[in-house]
């Protein structure tokens, strides 16, 4: 779960930016997303919120991956072999727990997570989404509303050109689907400060 | 960034200098962001003082890279951090146990040297990770298992070099055991074979142990005394089918015999790991509501209670699942002889399980235990993996390991045991009167507890932490050592091997000063200190 402190940790190396991208090598991964859509978008089938997020994603012209719950046959048969070529954008609604899997294997392949919205499940029956992620993409995400996995599906369809100088968090609210667990919206994507990734 | 230990800001950037040039500048980390990789997922510190940092990473490609870093560390005394693809989270993630260290990452050495499906073995490299072996192994057709952990995305050598364990048959689960051979870089740069590898052209490095004279590869687990560049591993042929019955017995002092007759297949090669378990709610699993309220009675449930719950529910009190490896007609054999060694236990059930002959069909590994049968996977992390005594996972955990004889004595000793710890510190229990341990060592258990950690939540880290310093104290009470620790907690689990005024720890900081005088080499690990840090740590 993220919180406060991991926010603050992320602005504060955020800050830094602009003196490591100078020194980036030439060779090295791609600063960020250049404003294109996901080349990967993965829904969680037990996640009533996340299917929406595949049902509108489909519409849009992409193509889900589907897993339930372990990313495995996803990230052996796929992801691993394209990221040992290079690092790549996506985007998902999953578990929390298979974020933490794609996040942690990411990392050595030149990527992160650059968005993150976990979905609170308040004792009211709402949702809390607590947004964490670049300034442009938590103002779209903020003006989802009630329609989350569309407004969702949209932004992974058409990732604005991602920026890493301004961050922010927010906190919104919304109705409530029955979830499986601790459900995360997220986008991993090429980081600028990552100098060389270490496998390939 | 914090700097190593008596090391001054124009030092550093001349040894960071230096190591650019050894590695080549985009191989050496000096970012806060990136540095902030190593620490540890799971720390127990989290957002104190105390949190390990790291300086700097480097990571180099070969093994002479490494000899020229170690060289340079050397040069400007700067304390240096091995890890291979540094997961090893519960354990420490990839983090030192020194603040300012500077982490030589060896993913980028993920070379598969060699592995042959006539003799069985493999000679890796640190970056190889479980999957990576697997993939290869499948796209060549090799007719050969590793022995894999949970997950399967470690390192077969950082594995094994932490003493780590897996799921299969016999000696292959405990890693460091079924390794044969090592490439070490000294840290004074100079590289070292181990073994047969000691022979100049030996047609048997990664098949026999020992080559002529003392056996040292020991020191390179859980140790200070090098970094491990290559390291050969002993492979299971793939076996004709798998076939897992389950035994289940009533009583709880059923165990006795259970474990007894578990020892007798398992130590004669004709079962692969054991499963221990309890119908009623053991490793993990959930007491029933009825169940539960008897458990909450003032003084707990009697045995003979529980022994009647579990005779009204028709459960039985502990199962143990069995798993054969073999041809089809052997296994199968198999299962009628264990059958026939546990008989003599009164109402003892019977429960005919899973049977595969390879290759599985996708159904079947669907539904199998993949890392019973070799096959690395990520599944531990999925909500199956939740149980009814933690539904809602922490940021993390911590793990208590404490080895205990493999005996039904010893299980309900250690469940007696650590239930009482549990109440001395007024904290409920995680352990409970069906408790089972964890069965990947060959020749003992390991009781073993995830203890949570948080994020955001400093006092609560602080109460687990006092929790494990407590478990390991009466463990040790009770001849139960640590198997492997987070480096938070190694100082005090080495510190209670003391035999003989710690004449092991002498030994150690013995050859350590021997060896890497100037201590760079993981500085602390398992407790055992440059001599320049000696004291003050100690105090």
């Amino acid at each position: 779960m993220s919180n406060r402190r991991e926010f603050l940790q992320m602005s504060l190396a955020a800050s830094a930016l602009p003196a490591i991208v100078a020194a980036r090598p030439e060779n090295a991964a791609p600063s960020s997303n250049e404003g294109v859509g996901s080349s990967h978008v993965i829904v969680e089938t037990m996640s009533p919120l996340a299917l929406a997020f595949g049902e509108e994603a489909v519409r849009l012209g992409l193509k889900p991956h589907r897993i339930k719950d372990d990313i495995t046959d996803l990230w052996f048969h796929t992801l691993d072999l394209q990221w040992k070529r290079g690092p790549a954008t996506l985007a998902g609604i999953t578990l929390s727990t298979s974020l933490f899997c794609l996040e942690t294997l990411a990392r050595d392949y030149g990527m992160r997570v650059w968005f993150k919205a976990i979905h609170n499940c308040l004792a009211g029956g709402g949702f809390e989404h607590f947004l964490v992620g670049p300034d442009s993409l938590v103002r779209q995400a903020a003006a989802f509303g009630g329609q989350w996995s569309v407004g969702f599906a949209g932004m992974a369809a058409s990732l604005p050109p991602l920026d890493s100088s301004k961050w922010l968090e927010k906190t919104l609210e919304s109705a409530r689907t029955r979830e499986p667990g601790p459900m995360v919206s997220w986008i991993i994507a090429p980081w600028p400060r990552i100098q060389s990734y270490l496998v390939s | 960034m914090a700097l190593p230990p008596d090391v001054n800001a124009k030092a550093f950037a001349d040894a960071i200098k230096q190591f650019q040039g050894a590695v080549g500048k985009d191989w050496v980390f000096t970012s806060d962001d990136d540095v902030a990789l190593y620490k540890d997922a799971y720390s127990p510190f989290w957002g104190e003082k105390e949190e390990i940092l790291v300086s700097a990473a480097v990571a180099p490609n070969t093994a002479e890279e490494v000899s020229q870093v170690v060289r340079i560390a050397n040069t400007f005394r700067i304390p240096i951090y091995p890890i291979s693809t540094g997961k090893n989270l519960g354990y420490g993630g990839s983090a030192p146990n020194l603040s300012g260290s500077v982490v030589l990452d060896l993913k980028r050495m993920n070379r598969i040297i060699e592995v042959d499906d006539k003799r069985h073995f493999a000679i890796v490299e640190p970056g190889v990770a479980y999957f990576d072996l697997y993939r290869h192994m499948q796209e060549k057709g090799l007719k050969v298992w590793a022995d894999v952990p949970d997950p399967g995305w470690g390192s077969l050598i950082g594995n094994a070099l932490d003493h780590g364990v897996g799921y299969g048959f016999g000696g292959f689960r405990d890693h460091f055991y079924s390794h044969c051979g090592m490439e070490v870089v000294l840290p004074n740069g100079e590289i070292v074979r181990t073994g047969m590898g000691a022979l100049p052209g030996a047609k048997t490095w990664a098949e026999y142990h020992y080559g002529a004279g003392p056996y040292v590869d020991g020191l390179f687990s859980q140790g200070n005394f090098g970094v491990v560049t290559k390291m050969g591993f002993h492979l299971l042929p793939a076996p004709e089918a798998y076939l897992t019955g389950t035994v289940i017995v009533p009583k709880r002092s059923d165990i006795i015999p259970l474990v007894e007759g578990g020892n007798r297949l398992e130590h004669a090669g004709v079962i692969g790991m054991p499963e221990y378990g309890s119908p009623l709610g053991g490793f993990g699993g959930p007491p029933d509501p009825e169940l539960r309220s008897l458990l909450a009675k003032p003084g707990g449930a009697s045995v003979a209670e529980l022994e009647q719950h579990a005779e009204k529910t028709n459960r039985g009190f502990f199962s143990l699942t069995v798993q054969f490896y073999g041809g089809e007609k052997v296994v199968r054999a198999q299962w009628e002889y264990a059958k026939e060694v546990f008989a003599g236990i009164r109402g003892v059930k019977f429960n005919a399980g899973d049977f595969i002959k390879f290759p599985a069909t996708p159904e079947q590994l669907e539904k199998a235990h993949k890392v019973a049968i070799g096959v690395p996977n990520m599944s531990i992390f999925t909500i199956g993996a939740r149980s009814a005594f933690n539904p809602s996972p922490t940021d993390g955990h911590l793990w208590f390991s404490p080895i205990i004889p493999k005996s039904g004595e010893a299980v309900l000793e250690a469940q007696d045991v650590f239930m009482k710890a549990f109440r001395d510190l007024n904290m409920p229990s995680l352990v409970s009167p069906f408790s089972v341990p964890a069965t990947w060592m060959f020749r003992a258990f390991v009781f073993i507890m995830g203890l949570p950690v948080y994020r955001n939540n400093i006092e609560q880290n602080k109460k687990t932490r006092e929790l494990v310093k407590h478990l390991i104290q009466v463990g040790a009470d009770h001849g139960w050592g640590e198997y492997r620790t987070p480096p938070a907690f190694q100082q005090q689990v080495t510190d209670l091997y003391s035999f003989n005024n710690h004449a092991l720890r002498r030994l150690h900081e013995t050859l350590k000063d021997a060896v890497d005088p100037n201590g760079i080499i993981s500085a602390g690990r398992y407790g055992i200190w440059p001599k320049q840090m000696r004291e003050q740590r100690k105090a």
